[in-house]
């Protein structure tokens, strides 16, 4: 029948609660059961099936999509690692996270607005100008959860 | 001899003293648990994270070559981040770092070599101005709550990286108006100096090289004195990266950084609560203490002095029978 793979998304706030759609004290909080989860790794969008090799690759900011409790979840992460362990844990090691049912997208989109404003002013700097790069970063991170709350 | 009226003030005064050190003492056991918390899951994270960042770094063949941020700095300056509280009244925490800081600037200046300081957390900044003259290169506000942590950590580890690298820039101050920016130091080496929060009664000062990134101790989980193998999905990354090996420690290696400033945080963060509380406690104690002494001291006063009048009057009627 189905086989399961345990997902974990650990950040520095601690463990992502991915069971419940309420908020974090509700419910016990530890690695979910899915099918599979699809991840932006650093080398393109992936996606894990149970018995993957164990595995470790950087991911980017982008949006994490599984299916719990005959739902379809999506999820906004940033930079980090994806660990799979040999018995098939998957471990998301990201800066930070958010849900997609909690992404406020009318502050997300003006604050795109005005990085994206921002960033018009290096268009012309060099590729590696820090506050450029800070920006971008930014941007990027915005644009993970704009695509988490609209897919 | 103290007079009543005086060592009545004094145990008023006592007793004020005492109901804020207590509120503090409180305040902070209610901030401890949530810190303690926050700070237990962030060294989860912390500590996957260091692993997995010391099992790539060991599975590279020289990779000190590979990546400017491995490679020992050209430069012979040091940068300090001294990572203090905002406020006093929390026993040894602030001063503990700061002797120590300025211990080792001091040090080094005397052999010679430039120091630069990032502070976060205005009891650094102000104890170093005063005794070393240095003017930090940039100053944060110390995170007061666990979620405010991130931010910091991810402000302070950017400016690490720019000053390892010669990017930072300086605020154009000449005053010619034209606000371009200046080539900033350039730094050979960072370190990090913090409380580590050892338990709740214990914080212990550390003092830690951030960048060069350093050099993972080969990892021996057997004991056996040989370094174990490295995983098979350690060698798997590193091998889907040839030969953009840069890439993944491009990667890798901010992530490192920041992650190790976000410890360094979290556990000050926490030791800060648990040393205010501890000092608190004391001084809530000590009050007490002190009251009970005022207390039998203004007693005996008093019945000296009722004796006194006793004997007087006493004195007086004998007197009159004569």
């Amino acid at each position: 029948m189905a086989e399961y793979l345990n997902l974990d998304i650990l950040t520095p706030d601690g463990r992502v609660n991915l069971r419940s759609t309420e908020d974090e004290a509700s419910s016990e909080n530890t690695a979910i059961e899915v099918e599979g989860v699809e991840l932006p790794a650093a080398l393109g969008e992936m996606g894990v099936r149970p018995r993957h090799l164990p595995f470790l690759t950087p991911v980017v900011p982008g949006v994490v999509r599984f299916r719990f409790g005959g739902q379809d979840r999506r999820m906004a992460v940033g930079r980090g690692f994806l660990e799979v362990s040999k018995d098939g844990t998957v471990t998301i090691l990201t800066e930070r996270a958010v849900r997609s049912w909690e992404v406020d997208t009318d502050a997300i989109s003006s604050e795109r607005d005005e990085v994206e404003e921002a960033l018009q002013e290096f268009r012309t700097a060099p590729i590696d100008d820090a506050r450029s790069m800070k920006l971008k970063a930014r941007r990027a991170w915005l644009d993970a959860q704009l695509r988490a709350a609209q897919a | 001899m103290a007079n009543l009226k005086e060592i009545r003030i004094r145990i008023k005064s006592v007793k004020n003293t005492r109901k804020i050190t207590s509120a503090m003492s409180r305040i902070a056991a209610a901030r401890l648990r949530r810190a303690q918390l926050a700070m237990e899951a962030a060294r989860d994270y912390g500590t996957r994270m260091a692993g997995i960042v010391g099992e790539i770094l060991s599975e590279l063949e020289d990779a000190a070559s590979l990546h400017p941020l491995l490679a020992e700095g050209q430069s012979d300056a040091v940068a300090y981040v001294v990572i203090t509280a905002d406020r006093g009244l929390c026993g040894g925490f602030n001063s503990a770092v700061n002797r120590q800081s300025e211990r080792e600037i001091k040090a080094l200046r005397e052999a010679g070599r430039e120091v630069h300081v990032i502070t976060v957390g205005r009891k650094g900044r102000d104890y170093l101005r005063a005794t070393t003259q240095v003017t930090p290169l940039s100053h944060h506000t110390a995170p007061n709550k666990p979620e405010e942590v991130v931010d910091v950590a991810k402000g302070v580890a950017n400016e690490l990286i720019a000053l390892f690298e010669g990017r930072w820039e300086l605020e154009d101050t000449t005053g010619d108006g034209e606000g371009d920016t200046l080539t900033g130091p350039k730094v050979g080496e960072i370190r990090v100096v913090y409380n580590y929060f050892k338990n709740v009664i214990t914080q212990e000062v550390r003092d830690e090289q951030m960048l060069p990134v350093p050099m993972p101790e080969p990892i021996d989980a057997d004991g056996d004195g040989v370094p174990d193998e490295p995983r098979e999905a350690v060698r798997e990354a590193v091998r889907a990266f040839e030969p953009e090996t840069e890439e993944l420690l491009a990667h890798l290696l901010p992530t490192a950084v920041e992650t190790a400033v976000q410890q360094a945080l979290y556990n000050s963060v926490a030791a800060e609560v648990a040393a205010r509380r501890a000092a608190m406690d004391n001084a809530t104690d000590n009050a007490t203490e002190l009251i009970g002494e005022l207390t039998l001291q203004y007693n005996r006063e008093r019945q000296a002095a009722i004796t006194k009048e006793l004997m007087e009057i006493i004195g007086g009627a004998e007197a009159l029978k004569g």
